[in-house]
């Protein structure tokens, strides 16, 4: 068989049975049979793919995915995360888009507390939007920020998705954590910047009511009790790793122990909380895990069949520039995303770009946060991204997903201009590793 | 009747340890870093244990998801397709799925019978014997596929509606 033949039935089958309804998972599983009977040598083969599986997600390296996923189920069942954003909310007084603000800068924090962008997202829906709608803000200024800001937690660190990408493109998985950082502040900056522009070309968009700024000791008091402690996750999860004192997987387990400890100091942490907090964790990790059971051998496939190499052969051929090559692959995981999650795009992916990374020379840990960039905005393009319809689930009935994308652009304009402004200057997101390295 | 129940309470029951065991690999692991960095010797089993609970939690859980709709689908083009047409690719999927996962459970238990009559041994931190691994992919592929099959049999669809699309 020759490479497209193989490339056409591997990608385009799986491709054929994920549009057909069947689980992501199974689908990978369904078309590693296929694949394994194939070019592996009949039962063999099989019998490798099952070899494989008990290989593939018995990592130490993986162990962040339920971790990080704990940490911020617990932060918002137990209500930690709500805290934040009511002391945040007694600092902005009555400025002009002062809700869409709180949603950037709560949202912002909530994205370093926690690894999920669908909890970040539900979480600013269900407790900011109310109060917005009451407000009178038009919906673009509710939607958007909530949309943007909610998918920040796969870029800023503790990020699940930067793990699992870590892990299965074999990049330094601490590293990759750790670069996220500067451009995922940067993106939160240009969040406000956006807010800003928005309501000087449309003052009524967000309108102005008198909301007291609370006083000093008493923003003092709420800065200190309900957002300072909170800096004790982050130092569980970033700092041990910056000290050496812990791995990125060991600095996991602390941050979830840390919010443990931070809610029983506040009395939230109730038997309701853990048991939502650890079903919610279980359904979330065991789903992605399963992915990865089931897509280890695809790469192996894609290898063994020619499909791989035929593949990089066929896209270098083009003798194009190296970032129009990135462009194209940019491109290609924002078409992917509006139809898959990120996990199975990775899984498709990674495989035929990573060598091109290699072969381009750009550096693995940056093209990392640019992936993760392109995954972020897959979430929110229309019209199947994930985010879009965790917005649509959390907003007022008669909502629909094209109010929502269109709320969404200006923000992916954003995300497009850091990775932009990250091709310009690839330090944004190299400079906090080496700084860690040297 | 009871037999249902019992069936019932397995599928619960190992997403309650898949639970629990992500709960122990946190305290296992925090253990493991306080014994280091306090000078004294971390247990040697840590990592290998927390290794292969990864694989236990996530083929424990798998089949649970399935009665949850947990697993991810794509379920936008199928919505598209008109009543019967939709109904029919509900069933092919089912199918399919009880097929695919029937099929790995049978390889994981023959393999992992292999690996018994040969006394292999996973080398890791520690050794365990390498059967192990194989009997939580074909318990958990095995309880998937009767999960299908019970969708199937209802005559329900699998709409991946607890998952993230």
């Amino acid at each position: 068989m020759v490479w497209y033949e193989a490339a056409l039935l591997m990608i385009g089958g799986l491709l054929f049975l994920m549009f057909f309804g069947m689980p992501v998972a199974i689908a990978f599983l369904a078309i590693n049979i296929v694949g394994v009977y194939i070019f592996m040598g009949g039962m063999i083969g099989i019998d490798q793919l099952v070899a494989n599986a008990t290989t593939s997600v018995t990592s130490f390296a993986l162990v962040p995915v339920p971790l990080f996923l704990i940490m911020g189920e617990l932060l918002f069942h137990t209500g930690l995360a709500i805290r934040v954003f009511d002391a945040l909310d007694k600092c902005f007084g009555g400025i002009k888009g002062r809700l869409s603000y709180l949603t950037v800068g709560g949202g912002t924090i909530f994205a370093t507390l926690s690894g999920s962008s669908m909890a970040n997202t539900a979480m600013l829906g269900t407790t900011l939007m109310p109060d917005m709608i009451k407000r009178g803000y038009k919906p673009h200024m509710i939607m958007g920020p909530i949309l943007a800001t909610g998918g920040l937690a796969m870029i800023i660190p503790p990020s699940s998705l930067a793990v699992l990408l870590g892990s299965l493109a074999r990049i330094d998985v601490g590293a990759l954590l750790i670069a996220g950082l500067v451009p995922g502040l940067l993106l939160a900056a240009l969040f406000i910047a956006t807010i800003r522009m928005q309501i000087a070309l449309d003052p009524e968009a967000a309108p102005g009511y008198a909301a007291e700024r609370a006083r000093f000791p008493e923003i003092a008091r709420a800065l200190l009790v309900d957002v300072l402690p909170m800096g004790i996750v982050v130092f569980a999860v970033v700092g041990l790793i910056l000290l050496g004192w812990a791995t990125p997987t060991e600095s996991a387990a602390f941050g979830a122990l840390s919010v443990v400890v931070l809610a029983a100091c506040y009395r939230t942490l109730s038997w309701e909380a853990v048991v939502r907090s650890l079903t919610g964790t279980l359904k979330v990790s065991a789903m992605m895990l399963m992915i990865i059971v089931g897509s280890t051998t695809f790469s192996q496939i894609l290898a063994f069949s020619g499909a791989s190499s035929g593949l990089i052969a066929f896209a270098t051929s083009f003798e194009l520039n190296a970032y129009v090559v990135l462009a194209v692959m940019f491109l290609v995981l924002l078409l992917l995303g509006m139809f898959m999650d990120q996990l199975s795009i990775m899984m498709l992916t990674l495989p035929i770009f990573m060598p091109l990374v290699s072969l381009y020379g750009f550096d693995q840990i940056w093209f990392g946060v640019v992936m993760l960039l392109a995954l972020e905005l897959s979430l929110a393009t229309p019209p199947f991204g994930l985010l879009l319809f965790v917005m649509v689930g959390v907003s007022p009935a008669g909502t629909t997903i094209g109010q929502v994308a269109r709320a969404a652009l200006p923000y992916i304009a954003c995300t497009l201009l850091l990775v932009v402004l990250l091709a310009l200057f690839p330090q944004l997101a190299l400079w906090l590793p080496g700084l860690i390295r040297s | 009747m009871f037999l249902i129940r019992l069936y019932n309470w397995i599928i619960t029951g190992l997403a309650v340890l898949g639970a629990a065991s992500l709960v122990f690999i946190s305290l296992a692991i925090i253990v493991d870093v306080v014994l280091r960095n306090t000078g004294f010797r971390p247990f040697q089993s840590t990592s290998a244990i927390v290794e292969y609970v990864m694989l236990f939690s996530t083929m424990a859980a798998a089949p649970w998801l399935v009665r949850n709709n947990g697993h991810v689908a794509i379920s936008s083009f199928v919505a598209a397709m008109p009543e019967t047409m939709r109904l029919l690719a509900g069933r092919v999927v089912l199918g399919l799925a009880i097929v695919t996962l029937g099929l790995l459970c049978w390889r994981s238990a023959a393999v992992g019978l292999e690996m018994v009559q040969s006394r292999a041994v996973d080398m890791r931190s520690i050794n365990i014997p390498s059967w192990v691994l194989y009997a939580m992919l074909s318990v958990g592929f095995g309880l998937m596929a009767l999960e299908f099959l019970r969708m199937l049999l209802r005559g329900e669809t699998y709409t991946g509606s607890g998952g993230a699309h």
